[in-house]
């Protein structure tokens, strides 16, 4: 496990909340252990299935006070699933979405079809949020400090992450226990650069008042302070509206393409050639680690690695994609929804537009419903649409940057060095659970 | 009068620190000075008081509830209630009830019953003494009169000064009002020194009064108002004329004769002789005449025709019963009639005396409007009071008195309606002849 | 630019800002289980534990949780009083138990809750004001379905009583 050596030292906010819980509910040391390894999720197989088990206990006592549960005299439940429900319950109080969320699903877990799942869905939610606020900061001492150790070592002289980095700072750092998937270390070298930027900039502070130095888009205050729509979550919401949408408007294995285009949106103006190869090798370093979790025997790394596709042809794709998006935009402005992003697009109506459009229109749904029912429906696509427009903008534009000789070098000497780093981390086929 | 109630208990004294009368709180509580939430015994406190209550039957009390405080936690029991009852009775009468500085300090333990006497238990009587004997001897210091007042015989340890204690065995509330009334007439005309009557006594019989002045009483009896020393040890000896049931006997009387009445162990002092006889005008002096004429009867402007004026009806608690059972219709009274003369009604002994009235002759011809007298009020069952004041021929206007009424109270029957007029007859109690 | 060591550390906090999106408690030491918290509303005596009721004014969180065991073991609760404009509380329900302050003309205001026939038991109050501040007062046994307590200032744990119950703001639960 990434940095669990280091676990009792550095999490002290963890240490204390265990210690609390276990005092109180009278623990042995096997239950604090046992109770630790739930909450941080150091199960093998399901990280969550301490939490159905849970939810199953919590049910089975048959209670309909959740608070009498977790008092240690009086409980009904096993001292040790006291004490974990106790966590989750002291762990929610932090958020009360969270709180009102575990409080009312223990409330109304009867009435739904499969309580158990009802139950475990919000313990789960509540486990998870803590994980992301208190494990992070393991993940990320080590991350950090190896990003550190890293420019030390290679580039002591200019050590602020810059594009091209990740790929070498992955092949030169990566391990079968630390950062050993590439989409890893982008991201964490990413974090890396975002929080030196803000702790830049609180060295240097800038006057509010000044526009010039907040770079404020010019449309409304709104908007800076909404969700970032070019972040990942936001994004895969996006592609979940559309692939959902009573009227199709993009094909299933669109939307599929769409969601790893989603992961990288924030790094792709700032580090190309990483993203890049993060769009090539992620996916297939997935079924790598997939493969090897399900203890296939016959896998071929070198094989594996054939199915990296080609730079040239992910280019390709996202510019494809940009047009389909267009052409959703046109289908709906035909429809008779007025918006004056749907007006550009009319500019450059070309006959495969048309054609394609006049395809949809006769996909399943489409003439299933009377034109204002439709204009209903697409009038709720024109928001998510145009984030991923923009999106799709962001890396085309990236692309565009490109001279075609760079591109070409570039993919030879990450294929190389790609192939080469894949086979020393999954040396033998048969090297049990990966992270 | 300061006057300090005490409520011993196994744990030691606890003396009723005040009582407040509250007008819009729905119950009355016991607390102690220490803690603001109610005694165990609040709940008893509050039935005990309110209207309705045991207390109501014999106290008038403003329809109000009450805060009592005390010195000390009382956890169980009713023992409270006797001395309570008491301080409930004191406040009514105006005294002051304290913890420091009393003029008099009243120790009394009992669980009463519905006709406010004692029910007969073991009241731990004398670990309840000898743990108050301390802050006893303490008032006692400061000058203080000490009347104890238990439910059975006890003797006090042998160090208790005597001088200023006395102890009287008492079976209910009504006779130890009847004994805290005698102690004020004693102490009041000589002032705080002589707060308590220095009494010494014994007692005869279990179930009678046990109170013998000593040469002070003598003096008092001497001057100012001679209040008398009551021993109602036989009640079926016939009351004087002027009412009198009792007397004072100095040290030096001869022990009587008590009809084969038990004796029993002599406390606190010499035995002294107890007898029952009228208080021989002679002996406290010669200026008790010009005293009881300063103080006693109103002249009558116009005369009335004695024979048309009613007479007055006294109804005593016969010998073994109290006021309460003749109160309650279980033992009938022993009345007396008394007939006015000159001098008014004369004067009437208060012991034991549960009601007092007036009965129009028979023979009139006319029906009298009665005004009994106002400073009677505070005595008498309100219901009494306010009943029909119209006297037909031959018809009776009774009293009944609530608490014992004070010796130096006097007042005047008035009736209306007569030939002659309006017609005034005084009224005593307790004046010597 | 150079990346110092404490440059490092602002960097991290940094990262923990931006990741800190649970609320302004969320990075708030949390050293008080739910269990202990829940066990405190629901206890049985008044007596208060300093850290907690620390605890219930400086973590809404846990003075939601607190807050929410108290509502579900309370025999009857009232959010906070009906007339808001009343200077002075002299009447108010909680559920169907009314509750009554008023003077006599000696000593200290007396606070009377009246429960209803038929209505349970209640023995304790708890008072709570929105921001944590609060107090719980043990109201002794009831005698004909009144309980009645002197507000005597000589107490010290009666000081802030009649000034909760004063204001309007303060939800009352009755145990």
């Amino acid at each position: 496990m990434e940095g669990m050596p280091q676990f009792e030292q550095s999490q002290e906010r963890l240490v204390g909340d265990l210690v609390v819980i276990a005092e109180a509910h009278r623990l042995s040391a096997g239950e604090r252990d046992k109770l630790r390894r739930s909450i941080v999720g150091a199960i093998s197989g399901n990280r969550d299935r301490p939490v159905f088990l849970l939810a199953r206990a919590v049910l089975e006592a048959k209670s309909d006070d959740l608070f009498n549960l977790i008092l240690p005299d009086e409980t009904p439940l096993q001292r040790s699933d006291a004490a974990f429900l106790d966590f989750l319950l002291t762990a929610a109080t932090a958020d009360k979405d969270d709180f009102d969320r575990i409080v009312n699903a223990f409330d109304t877990a009867s009435l739904t079809r499969d309580p158990v799942r009802h139950l475990c869905s919000s313990f789960a939610s509540v486990l998870h949020a803590y994980r992301r606020e208190v494990l992070p900061e393991t993940r990320h001492h080590n991350v950090f400090s190896a990003i550190r150790r890293y420019y030390a070592q290679y580039r002591p002289e200019d050590p602020h992450p810059r594009n091209g980095d990740a790929v070498d700072f992955w092949s030169s750092i990566a391990t079968r226990d630390l950062l050993t998937r590439y989409t890893t270390a982008l991201n964490g070298l990413s974090d890396y650069a975002e929080a030196a930027r803000l702790a830049e900039s609180w060295r240097h502070p800038v006057a509010l008042d000044d526009e010039r130095t907040l770079d404020l888009p010019s449309e409304s205050a709104d908007d800076a302070l909404s969700d970032d729509p070019m972040s990942s979550p936001t994004l895969k919401a996006d592609i979940n509206i559309i692939s959902e949408c009573a009227i199709k408007l993009l094909l299933a294995n669109e939307c599929k393409t769409l969601t790893p285009i989603a992961e990288h949106a924030d790094v792709v103006a700032r580090w190309p050639y990483d993203t890049l190869a993060a769009l090539a090798v992620g996916p297939v370093q997935n079924s790598i680690t997939e493969a090897l979790r399900r203890q296939e025997r016959t896998l071929d790394i070198d094989q594996q690695m054939q199915k990296v596709p080609k730079y040239e042809q992910i280019i390709q794709q996202h510019r494809q994609l940009a047009e389909r998006i267009d052409d959703c935009l046109y289908l709906i402005h035909l429809s008779g929804c007025a918006h004056n992003e749907m007006a550009a697009a009319r500019s450059n109506v070309t006959i495969d537009r048309l054609k394609r459009i006049d395809a949809m229109t006769r996909r399943k749904g489409y003439a299933g419903f009377d034109a204002g029912t439709r204009m209903n429906i697409l009038k709720q696509k024109i928001e998510p649409l145009l984030h991923l427009k923009a999106m799709l903008a962001r890396y085309v534009k990236a692309w565009d940057g490109f001279e075609n000789e760079r591109l070409m070098s570039l993919e030879v000497e990450h294929s190389l060095l790609f192939t080469e780093k894949m086979g020393t981390l999954y040396p033998s086929c048969d090297a049990g659970v990966a992270p | 009068m300061r006057v300090c109630v005490i409520i011993p208990t196994t744990d030691g004294p606890a003396a009723i620190m005040r009582l407040v009368r509250l007008h819009k709180a729905p119950l009355s509580v016991m607390r102690t000075q220490d803690d603001y939430r109610a005694l165990p015994p609040s709940p008893r406190y509050h039935e005990f008081t309110q209207p309705g209550g045991p207390l109501r039957k014999f106290l008038t009390l403003p329809d109000d509830r009450f805060e009592l405080r005390v010195a000390a936690r009382i956890e169980s029991g009713r023992s409270w209630e006797l001395p309570v009852a008491l301080a409930h009775w004191l406040e009514a009468e105006g005294h002051e009830l304290v913890s420091e500085d009393p003029d008099l300090v009243v120790w009394a333990t009992g669980a009463l019953d519905n006709d406010l006497k004692i029910i007969p238990q073991n009241y731990h009587l004398e670990q309840k003494l000898s743990g108050s004997m301390e802050s006893l001897a303490e008032y006692q210091e400061q000058g203080s009169g000490i009347l104890l007042l238990p439910p059975e015989l006890i003797e006090p340890p042998s160090h208790f000064d005597s001088d200023s204690v006395s102890l009287q065995v008492v079976q209910g509330l009504t006779q130890a009002i009847g004994v805290i009334a005698e102690a004020f007439v004693v102490v009041e005309p000589d002032g705080r020194i002589d707060a308590a009557p220095k009494v010494h006594g014994k007692s005869v019989k279990r179930t009678n009064w046990l109170w013998v002045s000593l040469t002070a009483v003598a003096l008092v009896l001497g001057g100012a108002l001679a209040v008398p020393r009551l021993i109602n040890l036989s009640p079926a000896q016939p009351a004087d004329e002027s009412g009198f049931g009792a007397l004072p006997i100095t040290e030096n009387d001869p022990a009587p004769d008590n009809g084969g009445a038990e004796q029993e162990t002599a406390i606190l002092s010499t035995p002294a002789p107890l007898l029952e006889e009228d208080i021989d005008d002679g002996e406290p002096g010669a200026e008790t005449l010009d005293q009881r004429e300063a103080v006693s009867l109103v002249a009558l402007e116009s005369p009335p025709l004695r024979s048309t004026v009613p007479r007055l009806v006294l109804d005593y608690a016969p010998e073994g019963a109290s006021c309460p059972d003749v109160l309650f219709g279980t033992t009938a009274p022993r009345t007396e009639y008394r007939t006015a003369t000159d001098d008014g009604y004369g004067r009437v002994s208060p012991l034991e005396l549960c009601a007092v009235g007036v009965q129009h002759s028979a023979d009139a011809d006319h029906t009298l409007e009665l005004l009994p007298p106002d400073e009677l009020e505070r005595h008498v069952l309100s219901a009494d009071w306010q009943g029909g004041r119209a006297l037909e021929p031959g018809g009776v206007a009774m009293f009944r008195l609530r608490a014992a009424v004070p010796v130096d109270f006097a007042g005047h029957w008035t009736f209306e309606g007569s030939s002659n007029g309006s017609m005034d007859v005084s009224f005593e109690l307790f004046s010597a002849q | 630019m150079t990346v110092r060591s404490d440059l490092q550390q602002s960097a991290f906090a940094a990262l923990q800002e931006m990741r800190g999106e649970g609320g302004v408690d969320s990075t708030a030491p949390r050293s008080i289980s739910a269990s202990r918290i829940v066990a405190y509303a629901r206890r049985e005596n008044t007596v208060s534990d300093l850290t907690i009721e620390r605890a219930l004014k400086e973590q809404p969180g846990l003075r939601r949780l607190y807050l929410s065991a108290l509502s579900r073991s309370a025999i009857a609760s009232s959010p906070l009083a009906a007339a808001a404009s009343e200077a002075k509380l002299t009447e108010r329900f909680v559920g169907e138990y009314q509750i009554e302050i008023f003077e006599e003309e000696e000593g200290p205001p007396w606070l009377v809750v009246r429960i209803p026939e038929d209505a349970v038991e209640v023995s304790t109050m708890e008072l709570r004001r929105p921001d944590g501040t609060g107090q719980r007062l043990n109201l002794g046994q009831p005698v004909d379905g009144v309980l009645q307590l002197p507000l005597d200032p000589d107490f010290e744990e009666l000081v802030d009583v009649l000034e909760l119950l004063n204001d309007p703001m303060t939800a009352i639960h009755l145990i």
